[in-house]
């Protein structure tokens, strides 16, 4: 229930009614490693065809500018050995495929080979409940005066279910992510909801429900925690490296970040009320 | 080792010792041995004193007063001088003639100048040098509430992190760490019942209301055989009696909170009463606000004691606390959590040498949550119940015996789910209730072998039974957590079967023997050296991966998974006494080891875990130190100074050659790592109408990890992260002030006032509390974040009493 922590990080900090200031560090950075961003996702109403994969690699915490990886050759097989070959946006470390075919429940390999190194993995792709309705409240949130939005599934029954979702806002340079598991929802109608306390009538809301697996829930559940700002309250646990679910086969001490996550995926998009 | 053989062993010991004294009884036998025994109470309203040192100097013998007031010892036939002295108390001293077994009840006058109460030792026929007991630390209330402190709540938790060895994650954060261990090592005890959270607002104050305290002891070592069940420290907590000779009250109006404690005699001389309460009133101003009436956030306890005394030989003590914090947002969230507890206690004398204590305490530990916008009710808990039986035989004037038993019976609900309306898509759900009993034994004797070495030794059996009615989970190999070498990632094991146990069915036994032992070697009149060992066993689990705890944080039995804590402390001493005991010098070296300290795998989902053991590795915490502490006795101008230096670390090895344990399996700092500790205390009595009071606290900052680097995933930036605390947070500090004014209006009427006024952090310091790596929101730029909790905050209080 990671939602009741990020609840209970936001009071907290509402609680301490502590102060805020931005300090500089003199951070130390450690050598470049490659990041693997492979989220294949196939919205629902879309053939899916179109693909995109990402390589970047580390860099220093205050760089405004992430590194690219290009050069690399990047392939998806799925379990009958069809590849699907991704091609360079050269300049981007963009990786994009045009006749990728998903089916739900089909397992997918991924192989990307750069610099010497060979880095695989395999993920399911697994299906999403379609979004129903957003609902939107405005005497939401914590204080009671902010526009809530509530978007609506039901979740499918006699199976556990994982939920990434995205919340994306046309007045916001930041986006939300938020997982969430049907651990005490299991069968029944349930939603997501926007956590922006700045959500203003006449903003667009970009919602996006993935299915994903369970490991890439918890690799997520760990990632967005360090990446979020609900971390870093008194009650912040120990971060730590996150590591996805990509091998280095060639040389496993030197694993890439990133993950291989293959989802469905509904999208709506809202115009605040 | 059988249960049976252990009581064979015990009794042996006692005919033993027994034998041993009797033998020495008949070395001196030239004169019979008569007893001397009785209770010392303050004269004002009989309550009893805790640690009065009786001295008798024709013999040199000394003995003390127990938690319940009451001393005995066993002399030669002579007459005798006696002085019987305490702190803030005018040493009395009376002439006996013991030519039969008497009893001797002390009535003590408060001293003249009452403002002397800040001295914190004993002075003067102190035993301090002579007794083993060491790493001990004694605070009285008085000296407590002259303490600055923030918005002017005095706060006995607070205090405690000015002594040496004892720290806290910092400003506004609950719990308190003793010798670099986590705050759930820590046993608190209110009148002998266990407090599971010792914190209102997440750690901002502390659940000890001031006025209804009379004494507290903090244990950080050499730990007597009658505590176990925490594996760094004891925190014994008194409740005052009440005055069984007049009615009084005393209180105070602060900014934050207001009491009342009202106590009196039930029947004059033999029984009184005393209630107390506490209440937060900060959240009624919030009503006065449109915008924020339907806001609420306080806090409230109850204290409440009841003692009668039947006859000489019996008294009975009834003794309870209940507290509450309650948050609520906009009727959308509501957060209410506490401890409540309930204790019967009966003394009884078997004889003048056989003191018996017989106590049925229950507690318990309540969370709940409520969370209306996502219709989701939570409540989660623990209770036990605890029956305790003490002796202490007082057999001779230089040994002592103390044995008892225990058992506690626990059940611990991990959560209980519902729906918290009825449109609520939540499923209710109940995790696992679980069930254990916690029965011990032990022995322990106090013994001065020669004039100058005198040892405390003792024995503990603690014995843990897992219960039903409960299903245990099965795994390949035994190993609910796997590790999976392509990815060097720890994860849940899957279950290959299960197993329901029903009610009371024993699941799980752990035995463990822990043997206590301190001695001091008195070099000369005002010097000696102690040293001391002590094993200590702890069942319970606060499963937590934050660096302090929350009230949020579930506790759990050990079980076939849990293994339960294992800790190993050696300490050696140096005391010393100087210019008349003036000062007193305490240097200590300690060397902790804890084995089976939780770790959690990366990424481990703590709340609403239904099986726990998927996400957890038993790893092994160290730390030792250095403390000194110079105080000045007496004086108008008095206080302490202490400093440790530390080290805490922690270690998850990988559990075979191929795992890469937690931080690849190296030695971590801990999050209770602080290498510095420096901490001045001052008082000065002006006159009798101002006092002042200064603190000083200067500590390392807590370890922490920062990034070494960042990446984009899914469009946001991550921080990327090496090791494990291998950074600190800036250096903590903090200098408070606090005057106290007592009128001199005060003098010859009945209402007595008194006015606190104070400033926490008089220079304004920013301490971090934490620092964020995050976005910013506008610029989407990378940032470091310093929060911080308290700048300088000014208070005033007033309390009176009459």
């Amino acid at each position: 229930m990671k939602r009741i922590n990020l609840i209970i990080a936001f009071i907290s900090l509402l609680i301490l009614t502590s102060c805020e200031e931005v300090v500089q560090l003199d951070l130390p950075t450690a050598p470049p490693r490659i990041v693997i961003e492979a989220s294949i996702n196939w919205q629902k109403g879309t053939t899916g065809n179109f693909q995109k994969i990402k390589l970047t690699t580390t860099t220093g915490f205050y760089d405004t500018s992430v590194p690219i990886v290009s050069g690399a050759t990047v392939s998806v097989k799925n379990s009958s050995n069809v590849n699907f070959n991704f091609s360079e946006i050269s300049g981007k470390g963009e990786y994009v495929c045009t006749n990728f075919i998903p089916v739900i429940n089909e397992k997918y390999t991924l192989t990307v080979t750069s610099n010497g190194q060979t880095y695989t993995a395999t993920e399911v792709l697994k299906s999403v409940a379609p979004i129903t309705e957003v609902i939107q409240n405005d005497k939401g949130g914590f204080t009671g005066n902010n526009i809530e939005i509530k978007t609506y599934f039901n979740d499918p029954a006699n199976e556990s279910n994982f939920y990434l979702y995205n919340y994306s806002y046309s007045s916001q340079v930041l986006q939300n992510f938020y997982v969430d598991e049907d651990t005490f929802y299991q069968g029944n109608r349930f939603f997501s909801v926007s956590l922006s306390d700045k959500v203003k009538k006449g903003d667009k809301i970009n919602v996006t429900h993935f299915g994903i697996s369970k490991s890439y829930y918890n690799y997520l559940s760990v990632l967005l925690s360090i990446a979020s700002n609900g971390g870093g309250s008194p009650f912040q646990s120990p971060p730590a490296t996150v590591r996805g679910n990509i091998i280095n086969t060639t040389n496993a001490a030197n694993y890439p970040l990133g993950y291989f996550s293959i989802s469905e995926s509904d999208k709506i998009e809202y115009t605040v009320q | 080792m059988s249960v049976k053989k252990i009581i064979y062993l015990f009794v042996c010991i006692s005919f033993a010792s027994t034998a041993i004294s009797q033998e020495k009884s008949n070395i001196d036998s030239s004169k019979k041995k008569f007893t001397i025994s009785g209770i010392v109470v303050d004269s004002r309203n009989n309550e009893t004193l805790i640690g009065v040192t009786l001295y008798f100097p024709e013999i040199k013998s000394t003995t003390t007063t127990n938690e319940y007031g009451f001393y005995s010892i066993t002399l030669p036939s002579g007459s005798y001088q006696v002085l019987a002295s305490y702190i803030g108390f005018r040493t009395l001293s009376t002439q006996i003639e013991l030519f039969n077994n008497k009893k001797l009840d002390i009535n003590l006058n408060i001293d003249g100048q009452e403002l002397k109460e800040v001295i914190i030792t004993d002075k003067k026929y102190s035993n301090d040098i002579r007794s083993p007991e060491m790493s001990l630390n004694k605070l009285s209330i008085s000296s407590i509430k002259k303490m600055p402190v923030v918005l002017g709540e005095v706060d006995v938790l607070k205090s405690l992190l000015l002594l040496p060895g004892v720290t806290n994650a910092g400003e506004g954060a609950s719990g308190f760490n003793v010798r670099g261990g986590g705050a759930d090592q820590n046993l608190i005890l209110l009148d002998e019942a266990t407090i599971f959270n010792s914190s209102h607002v997440f750690g901002f104050f502390s659940v000890f209301n001031p006025d209804a305290i009379k004494d507290l002891k903090l244990y950080k070592g050499g730990i007597p055989a009658n505590y176990g069940g925490r594996v760094s420290s004891v925190l014994d907590i008194y409740q005052k009696d009440g005055s069984s000779k007049e009615f009084h009250a005393n209180g105070g109006i602060g900014l934050i909170s207001s009491r009342i404690l009202v106590e009196g005699p039930i029947v004059k001389d033999k029984g009184a009463f005393l209630i107390g309460g506490r209440s937060s009133y900060a959240h009624l101003f919030l009503k006065l606000s449109e915008e924020q009436k339907n806001n609420a956030a306080y806090f409230y306890d109850l204290n409440m004691k009841l003692n009668y005394k039947f006859d000489p030989n019996n008294s009975v003590f009834l003794s309870g606390y209940f507290g509450r914090d309650v948050f609520s947002l906009n009727n959308s969230f509501t957060n209410i959590y506490g401890n409540a507890t309930l204790n019967l206690r009966w003394n009884h004398l078997y004889s003048d040498k056989l003191f018996s204590n017989l106590s049925l305490i229950y507690s318990d530990y309540y969370y709940g949550l409520n969370l209306d916008f996502v219709g989701f009710q939570w409540d989660s808990g623990i209770k036990n119940y605890n029956i305790k039986y003490d002796f202490k035989n007082y057999i001779s004037d230089s040994f002592k015996l103390n044995y008892g038993i225990n058992g506690i019976y626990y059940e611990f609900n991990p959560g209980t789910i519902r729906p918290s309306n009825p449109t609520s898509g939540i499923n209710f759900d109940q995790l696992d209730k679980k069930y254990a009993f916690e029965p011990s034994i032990y022995l322990s004797a106090e013994q001065n072998i020669s004039d100058k070495l005198s040892v405390n030794y003792g024995l503990r059996y603690s014995m843990f039974y897992r219960l039903g009615a409960s299903t245990v989970n099965y795994y390949a190999d035994n190993n609910p957590v796997t590790f999976n070498t392509d990815l060097q990632l720890y994860e849940k094991g899957v279950p290959t079967s299960t197993q329901f146990f029903s009610k009371n069915k024993v699941i799980q036994t752990y035995k463990n023997l822990e043997p206590r032992l301190s001695l001091a070697y008195q070099l000369s009149s005002n010097q000696s050296i102690k040293g001391s060992y002590n094993r200590m066993s702890q069942y319970l689990q606060l499963i937590s991966n934050t660096s302090s705890p929350t009230p949020l944080d579930v506790w759990l039995p050990s079980d076939n998974y849990i293994k339960p804590q294992i800790a190993d402390q050696v300490a050696f001493g140096y005391f010393r006494n100087f210019k008349d005991e003036a000062y007193s010098l305490e240097v200590e070296a300690y060397y902790k080891n804890v084995n089976n300290r939780l770790d959690y795998i990366d990424g481990a989902d703590l709340i609403a875990n239904k099986a726990i053991e998927q996400i957890i590795l038993n790893g092994q915490l160290r730390s030792y130190g250095l403390e000194f502490m110079l105080k000045k006795n007496e004086g108008r101008f008095n206080g302490w100074l202490s400093y440790t230096i530390s080290k805490s670390e922690q270690r998850t090895p990988g559990r075979t050659a191929t795992e890469s344990g937690i931080n690849n399996g190296n030695w971590y700092k801990s999050v209770y790592d602080k290498l510095h500790n420096l901490a001045v205390t001052t008082n000065y009595n002006l006159n009798k109408k101002w006092s002042f009071g200064g603190n000083f606290a200067l500590q390392s900052g807590q370890p922490v990890t920062y990034p070494n680097g960042q990446y984009t995933y899914l469009g946001i930036a991550v921080p990327s992260y090496g090791l494990r605390n291998e950074n600190r947070l800036p250096a903590y500090h903090h200098l408070d002030l606090s005057a106290t004014l007592t009128p001199t209006s005060n003098e010859g009427r009945n209402w007595k006032g008194e006015w606190v006024f104070s400033i926490y952090n008089i220079y304004n310091r920013k301490n971090a509390a934490s620092i964020n790596f995050r976005q910013n929101e506008n610029t989407g730029a990378n940032e470091a974040v310093k929060t911080s909790i308290f700048g300088v905050v000014p208070a005033v209080s007033y309390n009176f009493k009459f």
